[in-house]
């Protein structure tokens, strides 16, 4: 009636039945007694009346029994009894047990560790926040150019006020702030919101209260800020006493009016870090000083705000869709009031919706997500079946060492469904303990690859938590594995030849398990070579990739950013700083050169500008677009990029001085062809539009990534085109991080308010921005290793036991005269023949893969020659190396004790 | 008079019925009990009385009590609990159901010619 109640009951007698038995014995006893003393007194005898009593009783060991049956759980019982003797069984080949979970962690776990990939970036739903299924995010798909971008604020007011399916929406912009409390500077990143940011996500306050409706309607109102909780802890020590009191963010003070609840982390993950705090986007000039000239609540150019939206209840996401479609039409023709015409046309959006918990980070990186994530997927599968390969090589040799046992115990009336239930059994045992360590796998798989900052070419931060999707995943996979490992042994039992087997002296059928294993063997090593072929390209690749690079010995400059803007300063003051600090930097011991650039080459991002030479012979003006940085004087000495003609920058070259740039030899090519670029003028269209000099002409360089083609290039001074962002670059002699301390005291004593962010080295720089190469490669060669070894195992042993199986036949041979030098080579011939077999399979499996991704590559091509036949060559070394202890064995049999086994 | 075997199913009822009726009672009692109610018509192994007070137990039917039953010996004795009430009620009902249909199929045959 009440199974819950039973099982809960059952479960409490558990303990109890020690004297559950003894009471139920006492009942019984007690009724045969009585029954006994009745029958006496019906006349019978002592011992007459005891047996009548237990003829009329029944069998009390067989009630016993079934008694017993209820106080238990017959099924799952002997299900768990099954467990018990299969990891009985397993415990005695404590050899086995290791390689197979071991490889069968190694196979689940990585699949494990994608699959919690794809589950925070597509699948979990938005935590910390209630009913997350009716949140979409909006992101505009730009008409002109395709690419997604996101809301200026007068879309957002108009999405907000004129929609008919939304319950609300709210905007936000995620910008770096610097936040000063008790004397101390830090740089946070924070969020400008609009005001019904948390009405519209429903977040409740941990502590005080969130935005209330009229707080921060008009620009410049609403000076208070709610800290995360994470930042709450970390910075005020979870100190409740913080409500009240102010804080200052960039120029403005800000009273801190509440914490958001633990568990709310924002929307997005990108930008590697959850939000520390939220400010009134009205109070933008106040918390971020850089957007003081901005119009960021009127400007309908600024397309900078992300839009999140709740829906309706009972409307559907695709509803929301044609709705807000509707509305950006009706947009058009306010923007061209605003913007004008031609500016409008680039303006002009078509809102897309996605649902929140799927659009966890800038969604024109979809793609690489997908197709990368796609990649990882392959790669962990082949890992998969290479573990299970190799385990099931052992199960089939497990399984026809027990053969006789097996034989013997069927022809003793052993049921073979029963057999085969404790083999499907032990397997699943062995795929759970699999999947058991594949959580361990898997964590430290998850570990390693969110050391790869960027391996998604997105800026996106991965908090990996072995969730219940996550582990229902790995239940799933460890079970599906098990029961696929039961196949070859179910398969041997079914076959079982019983007369065969007993009279069979060796006691084992060589033939099916021989085939079984040759076939596993030659899957070990095509599965070997798809992996060592993946690993050869994407290792050529990431090579090619850092020779791409013309830094001289990036691991030598210490790298940091310096963002006087944030800080608050003007130009005057900004300038001051940027040449007091190069000048003490530039004084301190092990400090070789030291420089500012606007844009760090290969980091992803790019500058970019349009310039106009002046008349040529025809009288023609050519106008092209360039890429554009901005570096301090001493720059190209600090990367160690060589000026090629005229001179690098110098401290001549000053705001009042004659403007001048260095352009690069792609430029001076494309520009000036067969002319002397030095001396020549040009016109650049940003920053502040001027002529400029070219007094320099410097190597070649690649900007945004390595794999972005070599653009003309126009480097100017930063004294006379100051910008508020730049990174400062220190080459030093020996680890350069040692320089850092150094180098924030001589800032500190500078301004002591200046937070110094993002110190790595320039190649560490690089090692995150090939982050995607990095992983693939050094994934696939440690793979592709692993692959070797699994496979050299399995050719040893298969050798091994084929060897030992003929041992009779091979010491006829010998004694009739075959040399041991011809047995080993006839050994090892049979053997290359196999790995020939795997060779050709993996070659052709390969070849078609390493199109697939092809894009990925870089320098190489997909069919190699080289990589192939490397390949090939480490396999047949492997593959004879493993195969020659056992062959040398063969070539050893003494025929005289071979032939006397018999 | 032919001895039957008890209709499966059926037993739980009895005991159930049993244990009402008297309301404490034990093992040996309720199997005389029914053996003598139903005129010995029912044929009851007397021993399988005990694997269903065991799950009668489990179920949360009948609770157990044990009381002194002459000198160095105690019975076990059985109650109803509410829950052991309805289901009581439960299957007489089902089973006074399933007699009446199958009375209503037999009838017309025994009234033929």
């Amino acid at each position: 009636m009440n199974p819950l109640g039973e099982n809960w009951r059952k479960l409490l007698l558990l303990r109890r039945r020690p004297q559950m038995e003894s009471e139920l014995e006492e009942e019984m006893r007690f009724h045969l007694e009585m029954q006994a003393e009745e029958n006496r007194a019906e006349g019978l005898s002592d011992e007459e009346a005891a047996h009548a009593a237990r003829r009329q009783f029944g069998n009390t060991a067989r009630l016993g029994e079934r008694s017993r049956e209820a106080w238990e759980w017959p099924v799952l019982e002997s299900w768990i009894q099954d467990a018990r003797y299969a990891l009985r069984g397993l415990r005695a080949s404590p050899g086995f047990l290791a390689v197979a979970i071991l490889s069968l962690a190694l196979g689940i776990g990585v699949n494990v560790a994608v699959f919690s990939f794809v589950n925070v970036l597509f699948l979990r739903p938005l935590p910390g926040v209630p009913d997350p299924g009716s949140l979409v995010s909006v992101y505009p798909r730009n008409r002109a150019s395709g690419g997604f971008t996101s809301c200026s604020y007068p879309e957002f007011e108009y999405y907000r006020d004129h929609n008919r399916t939304l319950s609300g929406v709210l905007a936000y912009l995620r910008i770096p702030m610097t936040l000063r409390a008790g004397g101390q500077a830090e740089r946070i990143h924070g969020e400008l919101v609009s005001p019904n940011y948390f009405t519209v996500l429903d977040v409740k306050p941990a502590l005080g209260r969130l935005f209330t409706a009229g707080e921060a309607e008009a620009p410049g109102s609403g000076a208070v800020v709610v800290l995360s909780h994470g930042f709450w802890e970390r910075r005020f020590g979870a100190d409740p006493g913080v409500l009240g009191r102010s804080v200052r963010l960039g120029d403005g003070s800000f009273t801190i009016i509440g914490v958001a609840p633990r568990g709310y982390q924002g929307i997005v993950l990108d930008w590697y870090g959850p939000p520390s705090a939220w400010v009134p986007v009205t109070m933008y000039r106040q918390a971020v000083p850089p957007l003081a000239e901005v119009d960021a609540l009127g400007s309908w150019g600024m397309q900078s705000y992300p839009l999140v939206a709740r829906l309706r209840p009972g409307v559907s996401l695709e509803a929301a869709a044609a709705d807000l479609a509707v509305i950006s039409a009706r947009l058009t023709s306010q923007r061209r009031e605003a913007m004008g015409r031609s500016l409008a046309e680039y303006a002009e959006t078509v809102p897309e919706l996605f649902p929140a918990s799927q659009a966890r980070f800038w969604p024109g990186f979809r793609r690489n997500v997908f197709d990368f994530l796609a990649l990882l997927s392959a790669v962990a599968g082949l890992v998969l079946l290479l573990a299970y390969v190799n385990v099931a090589n052992l199960v089939v040799a497990r399984a026809a060492r027990r053969q006789r046992e097996v034989a013997i115990r069927l022809s003793l009336g052993a049921g073979r469904v029963r057999l085969m239930r404790q083999w499907v059994t032990e397997n699943l045992v062995l795929g759970g303990l699999g999947g058991l360590a594949a959580l361990l796998v898997a964590a430290a798989t998850a570990w390693f690859l969110g050391g790869f900052h960027q391996m998604f070419r997105a800026p996106v931060r991965l908090d990996i938590a072995l969730d219940g999707r996550v582990l229902a995943f790995a239940l799933i996979l460890s079970a599906i594995t098990g029961a696929a490992l039961a196949v070859f042994p179910m398969r041997l039992a079914s076959r079982l030849d019983l007369n065969r087997m007993l009279k069979s002296d060796t006691g084992t059928p060589g033939g099916t398990r021989l085939r079984a294993q040759n076939g596993l063997v030659a899957g070990q090593v095509a599965l070997s070579v798809v992996l060592v072929v993946g690993a050869g390209l994407f290792v050529r690749t990431l090579a090619n990739a850092y020779a791409a690079d013309p830094t001289f010995r990036p691991e030598e400059v210490l790298l940091t950013d310096l963002d006087v803007a944030s800080a608050g300063y003007d130009e005057r003051r900004g300038g001051a700083l940027y040449a007091q600090l190069l000048e003490r930097v530039r004084a301190l011991p092990g400090v070789r050169a030291a420089a500012l650039v606007f844009v760090v080459p290969l980091g992803g991002r790019r500058g970019g500008t349009n310039v106009e030479t002046g008349p040529d012979e025809t009288g023609r003006r050519k106008k092209v677009q360039v890429g554009f940085n901005v570096v301090s004087p001493g720059y190209f000495r600090t990367v160690g990029i060589p000026v090629v003609r005229g001179r690098d920058f110098n401290a001549s070259d000053r705001p009042g001085a004659a403007p001048v740039a260095l352009i690069n030899e792609e430029m001076a090519r494309r520009l000036f062809p067969g002319r002397e670029p030095l001396g020549v003028q040009f016109r650049v269209e940003w920053p502040p539009a001027g002529l400029v000099e070219v007094v320099g002409v410097v190597r070649d360089g690649r900007f945004r990534s390595y794999r972005s083609e070599i653009e003309p290039t126009v480097y100017l001074p930063l004294a006379q085109r100051f910008l508020r962002s730049m990174n400062l670059e220190v080459r030093g002699t020996g680890g350069v991080e040692r320089l850092l301390p150094a180098v924030r005291r001589e800032l500190a004593a500078l301004d002591p308010d200046f937070p110094l962010t993002g110190a790595q080295t320039l190649a560490a720089h690089f090692d995150n921005a090939l982050s995607q190469e990095r992983l693939t490669a050094s994934l696939l060669s440690g793979l592709g290793l692993l692959a070797l070894a699994l496979a050299a195992i399995g050719i040893y042993g298969m050798l091994s036991y084929a060897t030992a199986q003929r041992t009779r036949e091979i010491g006829v041979r010998m004694a009739l005269g075959a040399a041991g030098g011809r047995v080993r080579r006839v050994v090892l011939g049979r053997l290359l023949r196999l790995i020939a077999i795997g060779l050709g399979v993996g070659m052709a499996a390969a070849y078609p893969l390493a199109r697939l991704v092809r894009s990925r590559l870089f320098g190489v091509e997909p069919g190699d020659p080289l990589v192939y036949l490397a390949a090939a060559a480490v396999l047949i070394a492997a593959g004879l190396l493993a195969g020659y202890v056992p062959a040398r064995r063969a070539s050893r049999v003494d025929p005289v004790v071979a032939l006397r086994c018999e | 008079m032919d001895r039957a075997d008890i209709p499966p199913g059926t037993l739980e009822m009895l005991i159930l019925k049993t244990i009402a009726r008297f309301g404490r009672i034990h093992g040996y009692a309720i199997a005389k009990f029914i053996q003598q109610a139903t005129g010995g018509v029912l044929q009851v192994e007397e021993g399988s009385l005990y694997p269903a007070l065991q799950r009668m137990l489990v179920k949360g039917w009948v609770t157990a009590e044990w009381i002194p039953s002459g000198p160095k010996r105690r019975a076990r004795t059985y109650r109803l609990t509410p829950a052991g009430r309805k289901q009581l009620t439960a299957e007489v009902s089902a089973f006074t159901r399933v007699v009446e249909a199958i009375t209503r199929v037999i009838q017309p045959l025994e009234e033929a010619p």
